[in-house]
C-alpha cells in the first residue's frame, strides 16, 4: 500500500485515493482528425521509471491533484496542486 | 499417561511444577508450562506426528521455530479447528487437542504408504501427464480426497478478530539480543519504537544457550535491557506477534496471537506505517541432502541443541551428529552435558580442526572428517546411519561407516532470514562462503538490517552493531543518511553459531529420488533432474513444475538447496541463477485476521431508505441495488414475487401508487457560470432551457458511449437541479468535479451533492392529481398550470417540497421530493388520504415492467459501454448541438457512424414464453453468428403478453421482421414491433 502525501491533507494512505490516469494531457479541439482522436482516447504513455499522474484524494477532501511516481520502485517523487505548471525533472 | 524417556529430568528453562495435559491423535499425553506441542511430543516419544504429502513417509518433528517442515498438526476440532499448525509454534495449553493430518488407518500406520513403494509414478508434474482418459472427472474426487492438508473448520467461527492501525518511527522485527538492542538505542535517541517478537517473551536464543554477553550471563543482561526498554518513554514491544509482510512506503503488516482461552482477539492484523525498518529476523539452519534424508529422528542441529537446553528434551537415545561448519559442534557438546549418547560429529571438511576454536579431544567425542550422510534405514523411523568418507574432489564416496542410532542432528550452514527486506525491494546474492542467500545492497536508506539477519553472529559484536545500526537509522530522515549495509563481518573462529567455513552439503552417492529437498512437498533431487531435463530452466519454471519452495513453509529449509541443485545440474553458478521471488506473507495467515470485523452483517455498508421501516410493514421485499436496499414488490398473503408486481402494475395503471424512489442521484449546480458547465456534459443544448422546465438529458463518456441519462432543471440563473439513474449519483458528482478541477478550474460553479438529503416519493396514476389534490399546498395542480415536465418548488401540508412532473412508468406522475429527514412525516399524510381506492405501494419490479413497455431506456441494462445516442434513438439530438460537450468529437468517428450498428427496438415474443435478457437474436437472412441480444424482458401490464428490448444490427430498418431468439440452446422466435408498447401518444403521462 502506498502513502501519498495530498497537497492539502498531508500523507495518507493509499486506499483513501483513486487513480486518475496520466497528468498533462491535452484535450484536443473539435476539429483534429481521426486518429490524432483515437490518440487521445486510448494510447498512452508507459514509462519504466518517472510517470506523471493524476490522484484524485476520493475519501478524503476530494481534491484533484498531480504527482511523479516511479513506475518500477513506487517512489513518489513529488505531489502537486492541479492548477501547478509541470515540474522539470530529469526523468 | 506416560512422561517418556526423552525428557531429560534437570535442566531447561519449563516450570516443571505445572503439568499441562493435552491429547494427540486422541491419546493423553502431559507436559509441563512453557513446552512447545512438538518439544512435549518429543519428550513423550511420539516420533510420527505425520506423513508425507505425496509418498505418505513417516515423519517427525524436523526443526524447533517456524521453519518447520514436517509437524504440521490440526488442531481442536468442530468450528475452532484450524489445519497446518505447526507443532514447533504451538504454545502447550491444558486440554490442547491436536490431530494428524494425513495418515489412514493412522498416522503410526498408513495405507497410503503404497505410493511411496511406487514413486517412480508420482515424479514432478505428473499430474500434467495423466488422468487425461477417459476424463479427469473420473478422478477428481478421489484426488481432491487425498490431496491438500487438514480439514477446514465445520462451523461459522466463533472467534473473533480484530485490525489495528498503528505508526512509528522505528520498527523493530525480532525481539532477541540483536533486536532489543537496536530497541534500546533507537528509542534512546528519542524515536517512537515499536518491537515485534513471535515468541511469548523475549530474548530469543540467549534465554537458553548459555552465552555470556559484555562479561556477564546472557539472563542478566536480558533482564536488565527489558528493563531498560520499559524505561524509554516511547517503546513499545508486542509480544506473540508476527511480521508478515512489507509493502511500499514503510507499511509493514503483523500478526498478533491472542492469549488462546483469553477474553481477547483470536488475532489481530495490525497495519503499520514506519520511518524506518529494522530486521533483527535471524538465520534459519538449512539441511543436508542425502539418501533418505526425511526419516523421524532427523532434525536439525540447532533445534536439537534447543530441545535439550530449553525443553530438557532429548532427541533420542543414540544420536549421531551431522555437519559441514561449526555450529553443530555446540549441539553435541550440549547433547553430551545433558546425558544424551553422542556418537560422534561427521564432518563433510576435511580439516575441521583448523577452524575451529576448541581441542577436538577435549569433546570427548569422535570426529569424522571428511565424512558426510549417504544413507539412512528404519521403516517407521530412524533406527541407522551410514556415513561415507568424501573422496578428494567430492564427488565420490571411498569408504563406509554405519552406525545404529534413533537420531541424526544435521546441519548444512545457516541462511539470514531476509524475506522482510526482499519483499520490501531489497535484493539478495547467493555467497559461495556461507551458501546463503545474504543481502546484496540495501535498496533504500531507511531498512537495517542487524544480527545474525545481516551475518554478524558473534555475540558482543551484535550488541554493539545493532545499537550503532539503530542510532544511526533513528538519526537520520528518510531522504538522507547512511546506508545500513548486509554482510559485515569476515569468516570467525568460533563454536556456536558462526559459519566459519563451508563444506560440501550435498551426498554425491546414492539414488537422487530417495533425497529430499523439500520435505513438505515432498520434492527429490530427481524431481529437479526431471525438471531440468525437460528444459524447464529458470528458478522460477523449476519451482512451478515440481512445486519445490511452494508449501506453507514457502521453502524457508528448501530454497538455498533448490538453488544448489538446479546450479549443478545446468553446470552454473548458483549466484548466477538469481532466486524466486519473496511475496508477502511471511508464515500462513489466516482469513479471519483480514477480515477481522467485516464479515456477515458488516461485510459491506448497507444503505436504508429513510422510510425502511415502512416499507418492510407492507410486506416489501428487499435486494441490494448497489448498497441501497430497495423494495422490488411488496407482499400480500401468499403471492408470489412476480404476482404481487403484476398486481401493483393493475393497480398503477387504474388509479395510483407510490414508489420510493429516494436513491435517485440528485446534484445542486450553483454558480454564474452553472449554465456554461453543466453544458459541456450533455448531448442536450441546455441553454434552451427555461425556468422550471425539466429536460430529460444523456450525458456520454469522452468516447462517445452513453455514460448516464436523467434531468436537469433551472430554478434560477445561477441555480440548477441535476438528477442522475440511482446507481451513478456518486459517479456522476465525482465526473463533474473531476472535470471541473482538472479540465474548466475557470468557470466559477459549487457542486453540491444531495442526493441523501432529499427523499423522493413517485405519486403515479390516473389518480395521482386527485390525491394531491386533497394536501394542503401552495402549488397549482391543474395541467395548465402546472404541465408535464416541469418543476414546482412549494409546500404540501407544511412540508417544503420541490415536486417535478417526470414519468418513468408512462402514468401521471409527481415525483415529490422532501427533506429525509421529513420522509416519514410526508408518507403518513400521504396514506392518511382517506379517499377510495387505496394507494399502492409498488417497487422495481412493477415500476421496470411498466417503463419497458414505454420503450424507456435503462441505461447500464438496455445500454453498453458501446452505445451512443444514435443506438437508441437521440442521434439527432446530439448532431443539433452547436456547443462542445464531453464526447461529440468520438460521435463522428467512422465506428460510430456504421450504418450496421446495433440499435434499440422492440421485441414482442411470437409464442408465450418470456423473453430472456441475455437471449442472442438472429435476422432470417443473416450471416453473422449473431445479430444483437435481448436487453430487458417484462410480461406486458395490462395484456401479459411477452415483450422485450433488444439491440438489433441496424434494427431501425428492421420493423416487422421475424427473428429467431437463441437463449442457452432453446430457440424461439419474436417480430420486431415499434415501440411504445403502450400509449403511443403519450396522453396518460401528459394528462
Amino acid at each position: 500500500m502506498l502513502r501519498i502525501a495530498c497537497p492539502y491533507c498531508g500523507l495518507r494512505d493509499e486506499v483513501e485515493f483513486r487513480f486518475g490516469g496520466p497528468a498533462h494531457v491535452a484535450r484536443p479541439g473539435f476539429e483534429v482528425d481521426d486518429a490524432t482522436w483515437a490518440d487521445y482516447l486510448f494510447v498512452r504513455e508507459n514509462p519504466a521509471g518517472l510517470n506523471f499522474e493524476r490522484w484524485c484524494h476520493a475519501y478524503g477532501c476530494g481534491s484533484w491533484f498531480n504527482l511523479v511516481r516511479n513506475t518500477l520502485t513506487h517512489e513518489i517523487l513529488l505531489a502537486y496542486r492541479m492548477d501547478s505548471p509541470k515540474p522539470a525533472l530529469r526523468t | 499417561m506416560r512422561r517418556g524417556p526423552f525428557r531429560i529430568p534437570a535442566g531447561g528453562t519449563l516450570d516443571r511444577s505445572r503439568t499441562v495435559r493435552f491429547k494427540f491423535d486422541a491419546r493423553p499425553y502431559s507436559g509441563f508450562a512453557g513446552d512447545t506441542l512438538a518439544s512435549a511430543l518429543l519428550g513423550n516419544a511420539v516420533r510420527r506426528v505425520a506423513r508425507s504429502f505425496k509418498y505418505h513417509r513417516p515423519r517427525g518433528v524436523f526443526s524447533s521455530g517456524i521453519e518447520e517442515p514436517n509437524a504440521l498438526l490440526q488442531l481442536h476440532r468442530g468450528a475452532r479447528s484450524i489445519a497446518s499448525e505447526r507443532a514447533t509454534m504451538v504454545e502447550l495449553k491444558e486440554g490442547l487437542e491436536a490431530y494428524p493430518q494425513s495418515g489412514w488407518p493412522s498416522v503410526r500406520w498408513d495405507a497410503a504408504r503404497v505410493f511411496d513403494l511406487t514413486a517412480p509414478l508420482w515424479a514432478a508434474g505428473f499430474y500434467n501427464k495423466a488422468f487425461i482418459w477417459p476424463s479427469w472427472h473420473v478422478y477428481e474426487s478421489l484426488v481432491r480426497r487425498m490431496a491438500g492438508l487438514g480439514r477446514a473448520p465445520d462451523g461459522a467461527d466463533p472467534d473473533y478478530y480484530d485490525v489495528r492501525n498503528l505508526h512509528c518511527d522505528v520498527l523493530v522485527v525480532g525481539g532477541g539480543v540483536a533486536g532489543i538492542s537496536a530497541g534500546i538505542a533507537a528509542g534512546g535517541a528519542g524515536a517512537r519504537v515499536l518491537l515485534v517478537e513471535q515468541q511469548s517473551a523475549l530474548g530469543g536464543q540467549c534465554a537458553w544457550d548459555g552465552a555470556a554477553i559484555a562479561g556477564r550471563s546472557a539472563l542478566s543482561w536480558l533482564d536488565t535491557a527489558v528493563e531498560r526498554l520499559r524505561q524509554l518513554p516511547d517503546v513499545k514491544v508486542l509480544t506473540r506477534t508476527m511480521a508478515v509482510g512489507h509493502y511500499d512506503h514503510g507499511v509493514v503488516s503483523l500478526v498478533q496471537r491472542g492469549d488462546d482461552g483469553a477474553e481477547a482477539p483470536r488475532e489481530t492484523l495490525y497495519v503499520v506505517r514506519t520511518g524506518k525498518l529494522i530486521l533483527a529476523t535471524g538465520a534459519i539452519e538449512q539441511p543436508l541432502v542425502f539418501c533418505n534424508n526425511d526419516r523421524p529422528g532427523i532434525m536439525l542441529a540447532g533445534a536439537a541443541r534447543e530441545y535439550v537446553r530449553r525443553y530438557a528434551v532429548a532427541p533420542g537415545r543414540q544420536v549421531l551428529v551431522a555437519t559441514n561448519n561449526n555450529s553443530a559442534y555446540a549441539t553435541a557438546r550440549d547433547l553430551k552435558d545433558a546425558g544424551v549418547e553422542v556418537i560422534g560429529i561427521a564432518d563433510s571438511r576435511a580439516d575441521p580442526s583448523a577452524e575451529l576454536d576448541l581441542d577436538l579431544r577435549s569433546l570427548g567425542i569422535p570426529v569424522f572428517s571428511g565424512f558426510i550422510p549417504i544413507d539412512t534405514a528404519g521403516f517407521g523411523g530412524l533406527r541407522a546411519v551410514t556415513i561415507g568418507k568424501l573422496s578428494q574432489d567430492g564427488l565420490a564416496v571411498a569408504s563406509r561407516k554405519e552406525f545404529a542410532c534413533d537420531a541424526l542432528a544435521v546441519s548444512g550452514g545457516w541462511n539470514p532470514t531476509l524475506h522482510l527486506h526482499s519483499q520490501g525491494g531489497g535484493n539478495l546474492v547467493y555467497s559461495e562462503l556461507t551458501g546463503a542467500l545474504e543481502a546484496a545492497a540495501v535498496r533504500s536508506t531507511t531498512v537495517g538490517l542487524v544480527g545474525s539477519a545481516a551475518g554478524i553472529n558473534r555475540i558482543d559484536e551484535v550488541v554493539r552493531h545493532a545499537g550503532a545500526t539503530a542510532a544511526a537509522l533513528a538519526a537520520t530522515t528518510a531522504s538522507t543518511g547512511a546506508v545500513a549495509t548486509g554482510l559485515q563481518e569476515p569468516a570467525q573462529k568460533t563454536l556456536t553459531g558462526a559459519v566459519a567455513s563451508f563444506g560440501l552439503r550435498i551426498s554425491p552417492v546414492g539414488n537422487t529420488a530417495r533425497k529430499w529437498v523439500d520435505l513438505l512437498h515432498d520434492v527429490t533431487v530427481a524431481d529437479l533432474e526431471l525438471a531440468v531435463r525437460e528444459n524447464f530452466v529458470s528458478v522460477e519454471h523449476v519451482k512451478r513444475l515440481t512445486t519445490a519452495g511452494m508449501a506453507a513453509d514457502q521453502g524457508k529449509t528448501s530454497t538455498v538447496l533448490t538453488l544448489e541443485n538446479i546450479a549443478r545440474l545446468r553446470g552454473l553458478r548458483p549466484a548466477d541463477l538469481g532466486h524466486t521471488t519473496f511475496r508477502p506473507p511471511f508464515t500462513p495467515v489466516t482469513l479471519g485476521s483480514i477480515a477481522a470485523g467485516d464479515v456477515g452483517e458488516y461485510f459491506a455498508p448497507r444503505r436504508h431508505l429513510p422510510t425502511h421501516a415502512w416499507h418492510a410493514q407492507r410486506g416489501a421485499v428487499f435486494q441490494d441495488f448497489g448498497e441501497w436496499l430497495r423494495p422490488v414488490a411488496y407482499l400480500r398473503g401468499a403471492e408470489s414475487r412476480a404476482q404481487a408486481a403484476t398486481r401493483e402494475t393493475h393497480a398503477v395503471r387504474a388509479a395510483a401508487g407510490v414508489f420510493d424512489g429516494s436513491p435517485l442521484g440528485k446534484i445542486e449546480v450553483h454558480g454564474p457560470d452553472a449554465l456554461e458547465f453543466l453544458n459541456k456534459f450533455y448531448i442536450n443544448d441546455l441553454s434552451t432551457l427555461k425556468p422550471q422546465r425539466v429536460r430529460y438529458v444523456m450525458m456520454l463518456r469522452e468516447s462517445g458511449a452513453i455514460f448516464d441519462d436523467g434531468t436537469v432543471v433551472m430554478l434560477a440563473p445561477d441555480h440548477f437541479l441535476v438528477t442522475t439513474t440511482s446507481g451513478q449519483a456518486a459517479r456522476v458528482t465525482e465526473w463533474l468535479e473531476e472535470w471541473h478541477q482538472c479540465e474548466w478550474p475557470q468557470l466559477n460553479v459549487a457542486i453540491v451533492p444531495i442526493t441523501d438529503q432529499w427523499a423522493t416519493f413517485s405519486l403515479t396514476g390516473p389518480r395521482a392529481r386527485e390525491i394531491l389534490a386533497t394536501f394542503e399546498t401552495n402549488i397549482d395542480l391543474s395541467n395548465s398550470a402546472f404541465p408535464h415536465s416541469c418543476l414546482r418548488v412549494g409546500h404540501l401540508a407544511g412540508i417544503a417540497a420541490r415536486v417535478y412532473r417526470v414519468s418513468f412508468s408512462g402514468e401521471l406522475t409527481y415525483e415529490i421530493n422532501v427533506a429525509s429527514t421529513h420522509a416519514q412525516t410526508f408518507m403518513d399524510a400521504l396514506m392518511s388520504i382517506g379517499i377510495c381506492p387505496e394507494i399502492a405501494p409498488f417497487g422495481l419490479d412493477a415500476l421496470l415492467a411498466m417503463r419497458l413497455e414505454k420503450g424507456f431506456l435503462h441505461i447500464g441494462t438496455d445500454t453498453d459501454g458501446t452505445t451512443v445516442p444514435d443506438d437508441v434513438g437521440w442521434g439527432a439530438v446530439a448532431a443539433r448541438k452547436q456547443q462542445d460537450f464531453i464526447g461529440r468529437r468520438s460521435l463522428v468517428l467512422p465506428e460510430n457512424l456504421r450504418a450496421d450498428r446495433l440499435q434499440m427496438v422492440g421485441l414482442a415474443s411470437l409464442k408465450d414464453e418470456d423473453l430472456q435478457p441475455g437471449s442472442h437474436v438472429r435476422l432470417p437472412d443473416s450471416v453473422e453468428a449473431t445479430d444483437g441480444w435481448v436487453t430487458s424482458a417484462a410480461r406486458g401490464t395490462l395484456d401479459g403478453r411477452p415483450i422485450g428490448l433488444a439491440m438489433l444490427r441496424a434494427g431501425r430498418r428492421r420493423l416487422g421482421t421475424e427473428l429467431s431468439v437463441h437463449d442457452m440452446g432453446r430457440v424461439t422466435a419474436a417480430r420486431v414491433v415499434a415501440l411504445p408498447f403502450f400509449d403511443s401518444t403519450g396522453a396518460r403521462m401528459n394528462a
